[in-house]
């Protein structure tokens, strides 16, 4: 823990170094390998999810009233006067160019909706997760250090309450005691107050303000992520907590961890060699939990107004805008398989057990 | 050197309180090597937990002492414990790859032993740890410090374990079935190499086996457990040819006849039957 | 689980005992099954004091009081009376969609628990699809299949077959590796008989916890389509709707409105993690 990365710096032998190189590549060029079929299936299933529209599409969509003209122009614009087969090349056509079409209702190109909506919500769900991490963490290795003990209980407690919110109502109830009762935060109108104009221009507000030495910016960004990334931070901080503490509990129970205490080690380098040894399962955890939360997020979007991704997809789902729920699919899918991608990339350098092969 | 007096701990259960060792007294003189066998579950492990405080947070010691070098060790703070274990007292586990952190290097888990009761800087650290590893006849030391432990055989990891266990040349060695987990073929180095490195550094040694045969050949005393209790104490020769109590009996019973006073490779291989 | 006709009785039976066994000394069991029973006893048998579906015109946005416990919303409902209503429909609602989820799980799990490139393939597969925001798949699935109280069942078993799917596959392939069972195919009994008289009552332990796990899962996917408007029709009450319509009237200080069907959320869910946290520490315990 104290002063770790010196040795690494030492001058290595180069023999055994490239010989563990080597499968490495082999097992990541794989990995990636399996990310276009990945891909054909994502792309195939946002494809044919129009075919569960019961009925006429373009009725559904339009409502019974549509003039035959409107019917005629959404039905090419799903490409339903088409043959199947035709329909289907053209969509991957289209896909493979990035062209993801225009929504049916603001005739906005999807890319440039996502462009413009994914920022917010990617800056949302990474401080969350941060904090579900982080806080999570804590919890479960508190839990599971003091195992059966009353800060145990007093964890556990805390993790069955916090999972038992939904991150909505928590949002509503951080919204009323906050804003309303004490006025410490901002209205939940998006990411920036009014007087600040649009913020839909201006992605990464926090980070890009923190960089450029904008106070100010970054003073209002904070106080408005405050509340939507708390209400999922927390709810998601009680899955980390009860893995945490399930897989340290078990860690600090190994021979591993009472050869340790038998050498004397000092307490917190046992609960670090735990740690160390349990981590891979929370990091593996990340990916799990990652589509919920980015579910999660879309309807703490809606609350606050953020403006994200989730927002938008889950407005254009309400609508039946094909094209959004396309776009959605596809890049969800997307950023879902590039995170497995990464932390099954941080697991092989965190745990040498990982086979290559 | 030790002198373990009455000592008796239990576990809080769902069905209650159980006594795993009961009223245990034994001693292990300076600079000799005393063996505990017994069946599974005779509270063997149980009674050198409860000496070097590393019972189950579920278990605790309720009355005896364990005096090693003049201070009991069941009375001793956390933090003073902590600095008697490791570095007046070495410890050698069951498996060697249960012993050892599956994912730091041998290298940081020596660096941690050492700094955990000495400050060392960083070249005398891989110095001594070379020298260490070379002592228990670890083949390319730096090799296997910049390794893991996954990659070594288990009598290479069990090596491994010794010379974490002798680095701050502790005065007692504890080992705990060292060889149970390992193939029949190493068993016996392993045992030879903790006794090698028990003698030369006059140090003392506690093992706990189930082999009689073990305890015959490296061991001067031996307590026989049985049900948690001591059931009889005494010298090897002593015990061995003239069992006491019933329970020594059939265990002696159990092993062919007076291997310890032949030349028999292992017992380890064979059935014990009752 | 009475089941007079007796068929499936040596099924059965051992969840009888079990359950009987459960139920003996456990805060949790008591705690959680208690206050569930409670809230589904309210809500059919508890005296509505206004209609749920009526709204008052003349009593808007009241604070709660003695005429109205819980307060009134924006339209005039009686919360008090809605939240108890709700209970009817999001409660069953939910069990529904636990039971269809598991039935999926036993159908396609056991099947699957036979090693093979082919269900390892499967296996794999439903990874995938796990890893995917399923809300807002289940979200667009509803709302595509029409804004119907019944397609909600699809949003839960969509969320919730998997996990039930994993959890009796990797229960079944265990038990399978067990002793018992190659004794039992020893003595040669058929491999279905095997499945059904020897791996499925085992897998009815771990079930009950995964059962109510799913149903707490339930209970927020319902709030959560609700709240977005989707599979409800008004003025039908359901908890998620409700907390919807409070939250146009929250920041301006009307907690009432959405604080209590929130809380109904809530002590639902609490109770089923409880009664999930009992029966996992009895079948670790035993």
């Amino acid at each position: 823990m104290t002063v770790p990365e010196a040795i690494q710096a030492e001058p290595v032998p180069a023999a055994p170094r490239e010989k563990r190189r080597r499968p490495l590549l082999r097992y990541i060029v794989k990995r990636i390998a399996i990310v276009p079929v990945s891909l054909f299936v994502l792309g195939s299933v946002s494809f044919f999810l129009v075919f569960l529209i019961p009925g006429e599409p373009a009725i559904t969509i339009l409502g019974d009233f549509a003039t035959k003209e409107q019917i005629a122009h959404v039905n090419s614009q799903l490409g339903l006067d088409k043959p199947l087969l035709e329909r289907y090349f053209s969509f991957w056509g289209n896909l493979l160019q990035g062209d993801l079409g225009t929504s049916f209702f603001t005739n906005e190109p999807i890319l440039h909706d996502i462009g413009k909506f994914l920022p917010n919500t990617l800056e949302l769900v990474f401080f969350a997760l941060l904090l579900a991490i982080g806080l999570g963490m804590a919890i479960g290795v508190v839990g599971a250090y003091f195992a059966r003990r009353i800060p145990d209980r007093i964890m556990s407690g805390l993790t069955s309450v916090l999972q038992s919110v939904p991150d909505f109502f928590l949002a509503l109830v951080g919204i009323y005691v906050f804003f309303f009762l004490l006025g410490w935060a901002p209205a939940p109108i998006g990411r920036l107050p009014i007087e600040s104009g649009s913020a839909d221009d201006r992605p990464f507000l926090i980070i890009s303000s923190l960089f450029t030495g904008d106070w100010t910016t970054l003073g209002e960004a904070v106080s408005h992520a405050a509340l939507p990334v708390l209400s999922l931070g927390l709810v998601y901080a009680s899955y980390f907590a009860k893995t945490a503490r399930g897989s340290m509990g078990t860690a600090l129970t190994t021979p591993q961890v009472e050869f340790a205490r038998a050498c004397g080690l000092r307490e917190r380098t046992v609960v670090y060699y735990a740690f160390a040894a349990s981590r891979t399962t929370v990091v593996t955890y990340i990916a799990i939990l990652f589509g919920s939360l980015l579910g999660g997020a879309a309807i703490v979007e809606r609350v606050f107004n953020w403006r994200g991704m989730g927002q938008w997809a889950l407005d254009g789902v309400l609508k039946v805008d094909v094209p959004i729920i396309q776009g959605f699919v596809v890049t969800a899918g997307l950023l879902t398989l590039t995170l497995f991608l990464l932390l099954d990339l941080v697991v092989l350098f965190l745990d040498p057990r990982v086979s290559y092969e | 050197m030790l002198r373990v007096t009455g000592l008796t701990s239990q576990f809080r259960g769902r069905a209650g309180v159980v006594r795993a060792i009961d009223d245990v007294t034994f001693e292990v003189p300076e600079g000799e090597s005393v063996g505990i066998v017994g069946e599974t579950g005779s509270g063997k492990s149980v009674t050198i937990r409860s000496v070097l405080g590393l019972l189950p947070s579920y278990g605790e010691v309720v009355s005896g002492s364990a005096e090693f070098e003049g201070t009991d060790l069941v009375r001793l703070n956390r933090a003073r414990l902590r600095e008697i274990r490791g570095a007046r007292i070495g410890f050698v586990a069951q498996n060697p790859f249960g012993s050892l952190n599956p994912v730091l290097s041998i290298e940081k888990q020596f660096r941690n032993v050492v700094r955990a009761h000495r400050r060392i800087s960083r070249t005398d650290l891989r110095d001594l740890a070379v020298e260490r590893l070379e002592s228990v006849q670890v083949r390319g030391p730096e090799r296997v410090l910049r390794g893991y432990a996954h990659e070594l055989s288990g009598g290479m990891a069990q090596r491994v374990v010794i010379a974490l266990a002798m680095l701050h040349d502790p005065s007692l060695v504890i080992a705990d079935e060292p060889t149970t987990a390992l193939d029949v073929t190493v068993q016996r180095q392993i045992l030879d190499l903790i006794d090698a490195q028990v003698k030369q550094g006059r140090r003392s040694l506690l093992l706990v086996t189930h082999d009689l045969g073990v305890v015959a050949q490296y061991c001067h005393r031996v307590v026989v457990m049985k049900s948690g209790k001591v059931v009889e104490t005494g010298l090897v020769a002593d015990v061995f040819s003239d069992p006491s109590h019933d329970y020594t009996r059939q265990l002696l019973a159990a092993v062919p006849p007076a291997p310890w006073a032949d030349d028999v490779p292992s017992l380890s291989g064979q059935e014990v039957h009752r | 689980m009475s089941n007079p006709a007796g068929v499936r009785q040596p099924f059965f039976a051992p969840f009888v005992t079990r359950s009987a066994r459960y139920v003996r000394a456990s805060p949790g069991i008591v705690a959680g099954g208690g206050l569930l029973l409670f809230m589904l006893l309210a809500s059919f048998l508890a005296p509505l004091p206004h209609d749920p579906i009526t709204p008052d015109p003349t009593a808007v946005l009241q604070a709660p009081s003695a005429e109205y416990v819980f307060g009134t919303d924006a339209n005039g409902f009686d919360v008090f009376s809605r939240v108890i209503a709700a209970g009817r429909s999001d409660l069953p609602l939910a069990l529904m969609g636990t039971l269809a989820s598991l039935v999926i799980g036993l159908l396609i799990g056991l099947p699957l628990s036979v090693k093979s490139r082919w269900s390892e393939g499967f296996m794999r597969a439903l990874d995938a699809f796990q890893s995917f925001p399923l809300i807002v798949l289940s979200v667009t699935i509803v709302s595509l299949t029409g804004n119907d109280i019944q397609n909600i069942l699809y949003a839960i078993v969509i969320i919730n077959g998997p996990r039930f799917i994993r959890l009796i596959r990797g229960e079944a392939l265990s038990i399978r590796d067990g002793r018992f069972i190659e004794a039992a195919i020893a003595t040669g009994a058929r491999p279905r008989r095997v499945v059904f008289r020897h791996i499925m009552p085992n897998v009815v332990d771990v079930c009950l916890v995964q059962c109510s796990l799913t149903t707490a899962n339930a209970v927020i996917v319902i709030a959560a389509l609700n709240f977005l408007g989707i599979g409800v029709s008004p003025p039908t009450p359901t908890w998620g709707s409700m907390v919807q319509v409070g939250a146009q009237a929250i920041s301006t200080g009307q907690w009432w409105i959405a604080i209590w069907p929130g809380v109904a959320i809530f002590l639902a869910i609490a109770s089923l993690n409880m009664l999930a946290n009992g029966i996992q520490r009895q079948v670790e315990g035993s």
